[in-house]
């Protein structure tokens, strides 16, 4: 799907989450995905900010942090372009970090007054969509 | 050109531009998003509450009673006799009257909406699509009033050659010859500014769905509405010396239809094309969601005067009012308003 008129981008500034991080953490999930074809061209810098009310630096830091992850190519005054990007081996610590991630967020989620059933619930449908390759 | 003269030949257009006002006023209260009541962000529900028609009702009650006052003021000025000062104290008062009038209607309206304050939704989204970078109307369309602008001075040029250091329209002057076409030229290339910084710069307040196919729907009739502008005054500065009286005068028309339609159109359309058909913008539980502009409610002065220094935007919409304004907390908006400034000063300067 190449910059499908329908591919939105939302955050919350309200949110305990940094907005930097929300844009990366969404941006990420739609790459993940492949809601954009590599060569594909996201929203200037500029246009996002503007369109967010957010700061440009926000933004800017955004687009590092996936240029840095290798997502994205990022040339002055033409945005950002999505690059093939080559599936990375993920070392064994990575998938103890990742578990050890995964319990936290559940743990944090019960402490905030999830039920666990409610938990265990997601945590399922998440799996679930990951065997279907189904959207984040 | 006396004083008598001189009040005579303001009477007209000040008595139109008054009723104008009259007219607009509790119309363009009306245009805002429903959301946006007297430049406060509110429930949409409120416009249409008992309260909210309240409001309005006293709004517009009150700038037309006012206006009515200005306007027999200026009207008695207009016909009172031959004495130059006293219609010009008549006509001034008039128009003092509306204006103190409609800024007290406005005041009171907001403060009577303030308590109806709610906290707009902090849910931002944004097409992650880059913008068109071809301009509407394409780029031939966009450099047409330049072009006709060009062929008069060029044909001007030709014409004063000819004559050597005359036009053959009367005047041997560089300014007398030229000044209407570099006039027009300056017109229109500010307008050409507007144009595309509305064009690539304003913020989508909505990214997706029918809301923001409505948007784009009113931002592109405005962009047609100042290219035809442009195009009609391309046509008046750089040839209305030359036309055939008739054609100046179908010309004049034009642009008094454009002129009005600038005017019309945001109105019917709604800030934001918000009236325009199609279905509203609803929460998952039908009930209407409260989005605003994007804009804090306490970065507005007095409702009408946006200062944000960390909001990136060059134009955001207006509050009251259709159409957008600048950012003044935002440099860029200083140097597009400076520049224009000095555009026009300096032209002014070299024209006298």
């Amino acid at each position: 799907m190449a910059n499908d008129e329908t591919t939105v981008l939302r955050i919350d500034v309200a949110s305990a989450i940094p907005v930097y991080r929300q844009i990366v953490d969404g941006l990420r999930a739609l790459l993940v995905h492949g809601a954009f074809k590599p060569g594909d061209r996201l929203p200037t810098v500029r246009q996002m900010a503007v369109d967010l009310a957010v700061n440009h630096n926000t933004v800017a830091e955004s687009y590092r942090l996936l240029a840095q992850e290798g997502w994205l190519e990022l040339r002055r005054h033409h945005g950002a372009t999505v690059l093939a990007r080559k599936p990375l081996h993920a070392q064994p610590e990575r998938h103890d970090d990742f578990a050890q991630r995964l319990r936290e967020l559940a743990a944090q989620a019960i402490s905030d007054g999830l039920d666990t059933g409610a938990v265990a619930k997601q945590l399922s449908c998440l799996a679930s969509d990951l065997k279907r390759n189904a959207p984040l | 050109m006396n004083m008598l003269q001189l009040t005579s030949s303001f009477a007209p257009p000040a008595l139109v531009w008054m009723a104008a006002w009259a007219v607009i006023l509790p119309l363009t209260a009306r245009a805002n998003r429903p959301d946006i009541f007297f430049t406060i962000t509110v429930d949409p529900s409120l416009r249409e509450s008992p309260e909210g028609r309240k409001i309005l009702g006293g709004f517009t009650r009150s700038v037309l009673l006012f206006s009515l006052a200005g306007l027999a003021l200026a009207l008695i000025g207009t016909f009172a006799g031959a004495n130059p000062a006293l219609r010009l104290t008549l006509m001034s008062s008039g128009i003092v009257i509306q204006m103190a009038g409609i800024i007290n209607a406005f005041a009171t309206a907001r403060r009577r909406v303030r308590p109806y304050h709610v906290e707009a939704s902090k849910q931002r989204e944004v097409l992650l699509a880059p913008r068109r970078t071809r301009p509407a109307a394409g780029w031939l369309g966009q450099a047409g009033p330049l072009l006709i602008l060009a062929a008069a001075a060029f044909w001007l040029w030709l014409k004063w050659n000819q004559a050597g250091q005359r036009t053959g329209e009367a005047s041997t002057s560089w300014k007398s010859a030229f000044g209407s076409v570099i006039f027009g030229t300056t017109l229109c290339f500010v307008l050409s500014i507007l144009f595309n910084s509305l064009a690539r710069g304003v913020r989508r307040i909505h990214s997706s769905g029918s809301e923001a196919e409505k948007e784009a729907r009113n931002l592109r009739s405005v962009l047609w509405l100042v290219l035809a502008l442009e195009y009609c005054l391309a046509l008046m500065f750089g040839f209305s010396n030359v036309m055939p009286l008739f054609l100046n005068k179908i010309l004049n028309v034009a642009l008094s239809i454009v002129c009005v339609a600038i005017v019309i159109v945001p109105l019917r359309n709604g800030q934001g094309g918000w009236r325009l058909r199609g279905r509203s913008s609803t929460s998952t539980q039908g009930q209407p969601v409260v989005i605003g502009d994007r804009t804090p409610d306490e970065c507005w002065k007095i409702g009408l005067l946006y200062y944000n220094p960390n909001d990136p935007a060059v134009f955001v919409e207006k509050r009251f009012m259709a159409g957008w304004t600048v950012n003044m907390g935002n440099p860029r908006s200083w140097l597009v308003l400076g520049g224009i400034v000095i555009f026009i000063v300096t032209l002014f300067v070299v024209a006298h």
